[in-house]
C-alpha cells in the first residue's frame, strides 16, 4: 500500500525535472519578446506625452531650464467693443494678452512654443491656440519687449504673450504655456487673470501691483497706448491710434 | 489477425491539445488585423455636409467640383491650373479639436487609386492653413485627376480622406464619400484665400 501512496509524488517530480528547463526559457523569453518589440513605441508614447506640466498659480514665478518667468500683467479686448474695434477685432473673438518678466539663467531658454490655453462652461477641456500669430491687424508694435523665448545674454527681458481666441473661450480660465521642445515633455503653464479693457481709450483698473510694476518700465519703453492699455496701464492714457513702438 | 491499437488517456490530450491550439491560432488570426490593417487609421465615416469629428479636427466638406482652369487673380495668383486631366475642387470647412492642427496631406480615393491635394497652388488652400480650435478654416482643397478616374464607374464612390496627423497611423480619420459622376467641368473657377469662420 505504501508504494502505491508514493508514486503520484515521485511521478509529479519527474514531470518537473524533465521540463523545468524548458519552462523557465519561456517564462523568461515571452516576457523579454513582449517588451523587447513593444519598448520603443512605449518610450516613443509617453516621449510625446504632455504630462508634466510645472503649473504656475498666478502672480508666482516658476524656473524652466534655468530660466525664471513672471506674469506680471494680463488684459483681455473683447470683439465688439470699443476696444475691440479699434484693434479691429472680429466681433466674434476676444484677444488676450499676457506680458511676462523673463530672467535667463546660466542656460537661456533661446527659443520655444507659446501657446495660450483656455476653458469656458461649454469647453471645460483645456483648448489652446498658438500665439502671437493671427493677431488683429492693428495690435500695436511691442516695442521693446519680445514675442519668443530670447538669447539676450543673461539680460532680463519682457515677454509679449497674445493670442485671438473664439469670444467667451477664456469664460472659466486661462494660461500662458511655455514649451522648449528639449525640455519636453516638460512644459509651463502660467496662469492668468485677465481684467477687461472694453476701450482702448478708457482708463482700466491699474491698482494691482503687478500694473504698477509694469507702468514705469512701459513708460520707459514709451509702448503705445494700446499695449500700455492691454497691460493694464491706463495712466499713460495715449490715443491707440497713435503707436510709437 | 486485426491489430488491437492501444490509445491511451495521455495520447488523447496531447491530440486535443494540438487541435485546439490549432483552432485557437486561425480564431485570432481571423479577429486580428493583418498586414496594412495593422496601422489602418480609424475611419469617421460620413456625406457630403456632416460634420464628422475625429482626435485632432472636427468639420465637413461642403460641396465637390470640377475645373478644368482657375481664377486665383483676385489674390495676386497669374497661376490658371494647367493640367492633362482634371482639378477635382472640394470646399470644406474645418476646425481644430483642442490644440492647433493642420490637414495632413488630404486624399481623393477612386477605386484604388488614391490622390493627394496639390501642392502647386500651396498658399491658397485649406491644407495649407492651420487650424484652430473654435475658429474654423473654409477654403478649398485641390486634386488634379486623371480623366480616366472620373470616368470609371468608382467615381460614384469616391472618398475625400482629411488626416489626424501626417503618417495617420493608428490614429483617426474622417472620411467623407461624394459622388463624382455627372458634374459639369467648370472653367476659371474662382480661387480666394481660406476665410475664418468662428464657430
Amino acid at each position: 500500500m505504501s508504494g502505491v501512496e508514493t508514486e503520484p509524488v515521485a511521478s509529479d517530480r519527474s514531470w518537473w525535472r524533465r521540463n523545468r528547463w524548458p519552462v523557465l526559457a519561456v517564462a523568461v523569453l515571452l516576457p523579454g519578446t513582449v517588451i523587447l518589440t513593444t519598448s520603443s513605441e512605449w518610450f516613443d508614447y509617453q516621449n510625446g506625452l504632455y504630462s508634466h506640466a510645472i503649473v504656475v498659480a498666478e502672480g508666482e514665478s516658476a524656473e524652466y531650464g534655468g530660466t525664471d518667468f513672471q506674469v506680471t500683467d494680463t488684459a483681455i479686448v473683447r470683439g465688439g467693443t470699443d476696444g475691440g474695434e479699434e484693434l479691429e477685432l472680429d466681433p466674434d473673438l476676444d484677444l488676450i494678452v499676457a506680458v511676462l518678466d523673463v530672467t535667463p539663467g546660466d542656460e537661456p531658454v533661446d527659443s520655444c512654443d507659446l501657446q495660450v490655453s483656455a476653458t469656458s462652461p461649454e469647453h471645460p477641456e483645456r483648448r489652446r491656440w498658438n500665439a502671437n500669430v493671427d493677431l488683429p491687424r492693428k495690435f500695436p508694435p511691442t516695442g521693446d519687449s519680445q514675442t519668443t523665448c530670447s538669447d539676450t545674454e543673461g539680460e532680463p527681458y519682457r515677454l509679449v504673450v497674445a493670442a485671438t481666441i473664439p469670444s467667451g473661450a477664456a469664460e472659466t480660465g486661462s494660461w500662458v504655456v511655455i514649451e522648449k521642445l528639449g525640455l519636453s515633455p516638460d512644459y509651463l503653464e502660467l496662469e492668468l487673470s485677465p481684467s477687461e479693457v472694453s476701450s482702448a481709450s478708457t482708463s482700466v483698473d491699474s491698482s494691482s501691483s503687478a500694473a504698477s510694476a509694469a507702468r514705469g518700465d512701459l513708460r520707459r519703453q514709451k509702448s503705445n497706448a494700446t499695449a500700455s492699455r492691454l497691460m493694464r496701464t491706463g495712466s499713460t492714457r495715449r490715443s491707440m491710434r497713435k503707436p510709437i513702438g | 489477425m486485426s491489430r488491437r491499437i492501444r490509445v491511451t488517456r495521455r495520447a488523447i490530450l496531447s491530440t486535443l491539445t494540438v487541435v485546439v491550439a490549432l483552432a485557437a491560432t486561425v480564431v485570432v488570426y481571423g479577429i486580428t488585423p493583418h498586414g496594412d490593417d495593422i496601422n489602418a487609421p480609424f475611419n469617421e465615416r460620413g456625406a457630403l455636409g456632416d460634420v464628422l469629428t475625429g482626435r485632432t479636427l472636427t468639420g465637413s466638406v461642403t460641396s465637390v467640383r470640377l475645373a478644368s482652369s482657375f481664377d486665383a487673380t483676385e489674390v495676386g495668383e497669374e497661376w490658371t491650373g494647367p493640367t492633362t486631366g482634371t482639378w477635382v475642387v472640394v470646399e470644406a470647412e474645418f476646425a481644430a479639436t483642442v490644440e492647433p492642427s493642420s490637414l495632413y496631406r488630404p486624399t481623393l480615393t477612386i477605386g484604388d487609386a488614391t490622390y493627394y491635394a496639390t501642392e502647386r497652388l500651396s498658399l491658397l488652400t485649406l491644407d495649407n492653413s492651420l487650424m484652430r480650435p473654435g475658429i474654423a478654416s473654409r477654403g478649398l482643397i485641390l486634386f488634379e485627376v486623371a480623366d480616366s478616374a472620373l470616368a470609371s464607374e468608382a467615381a460614384g464612390r469616391a472618398e475625400v480622406g482629411i488626416n489626424a496627423s501626417y503618417e495617420s497611423i493608428l490614429d483617426s480619420r474622417l472620411a467623407f464619400d461624394v459622388d463624382l459622376r455627372g458634374l459639369p467641368v467648370e472653367s476659371d473657377v474662382v480661387v480666394s484665400r481660406p476665410v475664418d469662420v468662428v464657430l
